[in-house]
């Protein structure tokens, strides 16, 4: 029923309406809901941009950017309680699934969900955990540089171009090659890292201050001063120059600097354009069109970089921020065969090449073990089912473990291991044709999941695996207890959402004001929380409305900031 | 190969011989429409193959057409990097002119500390604005295209790495080939080092070339450099390319592990015997031959893998009266000495285990049964490999770097025999 964009730093929620894709708007009227969570002192979960206000102030109180985290057992302290990145997602799809019911007004349980083309399998089977947690049944995981160009190609279906989609978001980077025509909108290579993004830019910057100003903020004011160099960065997209205001000191800052300061991470996105248009088999002159997407895409480094590189001026009239929750609810159109979508094909690829441990053969009769042996090459279209043969080392030996990894090394021990699957009864007989060799089929689907067949050529016995299983995954008893645990978190009563965003909104300015200013919204913010505590109506629309008029000169640079980027 | 890739027309329902990349197009996504991937993997994949195996077709009826207009040109556009760079030669400067007509007149009068002197201005003008580089690679190539080994002598490494990291790959290839040839193996050293230290590594279809060109050269002089050039190529080739080039430097890495522990001078020598360049044929020279036999017979026993190897390439009547001759040690006898009478039996039974060894032919234990010791040219396209667009220009530029080799091999010292 819906598109979910869940994204490093912000999500968003997205249907098709009257035959086009629009994004839904939130309570505070926002489209981007950012991706952060928090508990309140009374053990309110807040999420959102409550949550990310609140993380300003008291950055241990919650958790955002758990996005780069998934897939992994790393887990988070807060509340009094310990948080898995899979159940901070799920508090954000509970999130997009709340807000697509209150704008559509009724229930809604399947979702296409977006992820970095360049996540592996554990980092998408954890995305898939959170949708069910969240109580979501995922109808398709869609890639989200596709994503992108599914939107562009549902746009202008007619056109028979070659796109290249440059996806630098919060947290991840892809690179996607695409060719559309006649209604069909196909993959020819991705490429990706799945750590580096805009946020790294924050830290690339805050690193060169405390090298060329000698300025580190003290922690606790790590939260504000990171707020403070993502609205510098946004400036930077406008101006060449401005200042930050560190301590007392206004520290000037220009374009160059920035370059300067996060040349490394640049430097880090071309090899992965190259590899992208390498394994598509085409050259920089073939692009039709260069199509940016995810907030951090706006930095005029990467437009020029863009145009140095592929000679090529990118396309900015898709909204970056948007275009990827657009295509999710494209694809979910086409999942249900709606005729919005008419005939709409989509074909994607798998990013990562999947084989195999063999041991090589060196000098007769001595084997090397370790090495990777490709049995579906990255960027092969999907779904897909190849095979290869193996054989045995010696006569003897009756078992073979067939261990699966993904990667693009050439020793297996750096790439990722997926799992394994045995097969015995191989031990030579007399009379066989073809004794101790094995047939391994893979074969992987669009949704990304990976079963491995392995027949005994000799006698024709098989094993197979699904790897559902992905390390790091989550059991069905352990999912049940995430609900289990999930259920009874007191969310704040949806009407006062607004009121507690107000409320996080003013405390973030507190700890910002000094003086007579800041005595003076405290006796703000008194009132307020006075005629909360009350529960009268009347006293919290009114005291509410003077805490925003207090508020209001000091968010306006800051809103006029955000609204300006966006528009772009 | 299966029945849609060996048929992809009848699939598409076209006509092989006038169909064009349109109608290719057109007639795919007519099909998929009919058989989505998500409702009917099997079907799709069939026809997504036939779809692939016809575009790879069309390519190469393209590329005949290509190749011959191509080969005309003058080798004066890049083409090796992925950025076209402006396709007209920038005009050149006076000086540099100046310093290029001096170069040509010192080399033609032998006047070496001229020629030095003139290269070095070059060298510094193109230093110091790397859009001169791709003249500045020409020139030199065209100059000295005579006189290879004075180029050679006269470059530095540093003019190689420039020239490498602005994505010009003939001279740097050429030079490559000089140094294998000429068995400088420091200078092949430091370029791998240069290679390997690249932060992120230089992934321009040319040099990934050329890196697996220099691991392939290095594997009997240096093998765990050689290991580490492969290990760092691997991730850096589209999987064509990766399964076109690997099995052959695996085979080299896998035939210089063998010969490792022999010393220096004889690595080279059974180099240069092992794996010759291409489309050379091997003058056995007997003398030399038994020099380098008998050393290796003093030094391995007769389970030494290599053995297999040199009867592999050795004619047979020269392998075998080699082994009559020296005949491999035992393997480290338990009490008494044996006798020559006694080492001769033993030696045969030896020689029956290594053969049927043989049955396992392929150095890799999985399915794939390349042999072992060709050419260390990497294979020919021409089969009916599909390849891209890519690639084709990359081996139309490698055919015209070939030419710089073939004059090169008149250098080699095996040439002088």
């Amino acid at each position: 029923m819906i598109g979910i964009d869940l994204g490093t730093t912000n999500s968003l929620v997205a249907i098709m309406r009257d035959g086009i894709p629009v994004v839904l708007e939130n309570e505070l009227g926002e489209t981007l809901t950012p991706s952060a969570v928090a508990v309140a002192e009374d053990g309110t979960v807040l999420v959102g941009r409550a949550a990310k206000d609140r993380l300003v102030t008291t950055p241990q109180d919650g958790r955002a950017f758990f996005k780069r985290d998934l897939g992994t057992d790393v887990r988070y302290s807060f509340g009094k309680r310990k948080w898995s990145p899979v159940e901070c997602s799920a508090l954000i799809l509970q999130e997009m699934k709340r807000i697509a019911e209150l704008r559509l007004g009724q229930k809604v349980d399947s979702a296409v969900i977006t992820v970095p083309a360049y996540f592996h399998d554990s980092q998408r089977a954890a995305t898939a955990e959170a949708a069910r947690i969240a109580g979501l049944k995922v109808e398709r995981l869609l890639n989200e540089p596709t994503s992108a160009a599914l939107a562009y190609g549902f746009k202008k279906p007619g056109d028979e171009s070659t796109l290249l989609v440059f996806d630098l978001g919060g947290g991840t980077f892809d690179v996607t090659l695409l060719e559309v025509f006649d209604g069909v909108v196909e993959v020819k290579a991705s490429a990706g890292e799945s750590r580096l993004g805009g946020e790294d830019y924050t830290d690339a910057l805050s690193a060169w201050i405390a090298r060329e100003y000698h300025f580190v903020p003290p922690p606790a004011q790590a939260g504000k001063w990171r707020n403070q160099l993502e609205q510098v960065k946004r400036r930077l997209t406008q101006e060449e120059k401005t200042t930050v205001q560190a301590g007392e000191l206004s520290l000037p800052i220009s374009r160059e600097d920035f370059r300067a300061a996060t040349a490394d991470l640049t430097g880090r996105l071309w090899p992965v354009v190259r590899r992208c248009l390498r394994d598509a088999g085409v050259t920089a002159k073939h692009l039709s069109n260069v199509l940016l997407v995810g907030g951090a895409s706006r930095m005029p480094l990467i437009f020029e970089g863009i145009r140095d590189v592929l000679q090529k001026e990118p396309q900015a009239n898709l909204d970056p921020d948007r275009v990827v929750a657009l295509g999710a609810a494209v694809q979910q159109a086409l999942c249900e065969g709606s005729e919005d979508v008419g005939d709409l094909v989509l074909t994607d690829v798998c990013p990562h090449t999947l084989g195999v441990m063999v041991s090589k053969q060196l000098a007769p009769g001595h084997h090397d073990p370790g090495y990777f042996e490709p049995v579906i090459d990255r960027n092969t279209t999907v779904p897909v089912s190849r095979s290869k043969n193996f054989n045995t080392l010696h006569p003897q030996q009756d078992e073979i473990k067939i261990q699966v990894y993904q990667g693009e090394s050439r020793m297996v021990n750096e790439n990722l291991k997926i799992g394994e699957v045995n097969i015995k009864g191989l031990r030579h007989q007399p009379n066989q044709r073809r004794p101790g060799e094995v047939d391994v089929r893979f074969t992987y689907d669009m949704n990304g999941l990976l079963e491995v067949e392995v027949t005994n050529l000799s006698s024709g016995d098989k094993a197979n695996k699904v790897f559902q299983q992905r390390p790091g995954a989550m059991t069905e008893a352990e999912i049940s207890a995430a609900l289990a645990r999930l259920a009874p978190l007191k969310l704040h009563p949806r009407d006062s959402l607004e009121n507690r965003a107000r409320l996080e909104r003013a405390n973030r300015l507190f700890a910002e004001l000094t003086g007579p200013m800041r005595a003076e919204l405290s006796d703000f913010i008194d009132q307020f929380e006075m005629a909360l505590s009350m529960q009268d109506r009347e006293r919290i629309s009114s005291s509410g409305g003077d805490l925003d008029r207090f508020m209001a000169p000091f968010f306006r640079a800051e809103e006029e900031d955000r609204d300006s980027s966006s528009s772009l | 190969m299966n029945e849609s890739e060996a048929f992809p027309w009848s699939v598409l329902g076209l006509d092989p011989t006038s169909a064009t990349e349109r109608d290719v197009k057109k007639a795919y996504a007519v099909l998929v429409k009919q058989n989505r991937p998500d409702r009917d993997p099997e079907a799709f994949q069939h026809i997504h193959r036939a779809y692939e195996s016809a575009l790879v077709q069309l390519q190469h009826a393209q590329r005949e057409i290509e190749i011959a207009p191509a080969t005309v040109d003058a080798p004066d556009h890049p083409a090796g990097g992925w950025v076209q760079g402006p396709s007209a030669s920038p005009a050149l400067p006076g000086e540099w002119l100046a310093a290029e007509s001096a170069m040509r007149q010192a080399l033609m009068q032998a006047d070496s500390v001229r020629l030095q002197q003139e290269m070095g201005r070059l060298r510094e003008m193109a230093n110091a604005n790397p859009s001169l580089v791709p003249a500045w690679e020409q020139r030199l190539l065209q100059t000295f295209e005579k006189d290879f080994a004075r180029l050679a002598q006269s470059i530095r490494d540093e003019d190689v790495h420039l020239m490498i990291r602005e994505r010009r790959e003939h001279l740097p290839e050429a030079i490559l080939g000089f140094w294998h040839a000429t068995g400088c193996r420091m200078q092949m050293d430091a370029l791998a080092d240069f290679l390997l230290g690249q932060k992120p590594p230089l992934d321009f279809p040319a040099t990934v070339l050329l890196q697996a060109r220099l691991s392939l050269y290095l594997a009997f002089a240096n093998l765990s450099k050689a290991e580490q050039l492969t290990n760092a190529v691997f991730p850096l080739m589209p999987p064509q390319m990766r399964d076109w080039i690997l099995p052959r430097l695996e085979n080299r890495l896998a035939v210089a592990k063998i010969f490792r522990t022999l010393p220096e001078e004889s690595r080279r020598y059974w180099e240069q015997t092992l794996c010759p360049n291409e489309d050379e044929t091997i003058v056995w020279n007997e003398p030399e031959l038994r020099t380098h036999f008998r050393e290796l017979t003093m030094r391995c026993p007769a389970d030494w893998p290599g053995y297999q190897i040199l009867s592999e390439v050795i004619p047979k009547p020269l392998f075998n009266r080699m082994t009559m001759q020296f005949g491999p040690r035992p393997p480290k006898a338990p009490a008494a000495s044996p006798t020559k009478e006694a080492a001769f039996p033993k030696f045969f039974i030896h020689v029956l285990i290594i053969l049927a060894l043989f049955a396992f032919r392929n150095i890799h234990s999985c399915s794939d049964s390349n042999g072992r010791y060709r050419s260390d040219r990497f294979p020919n396209p021409d089969d009916s490999r599909p390849m891209t667009q890519r690639e084709i220009q990359d081996l139309i530029d490698k055919n015209k770097a070939r030419k710089f080799n073939e004059d090169l091999l008149k250098f080699s010292p095996r040439e002088k025999q």
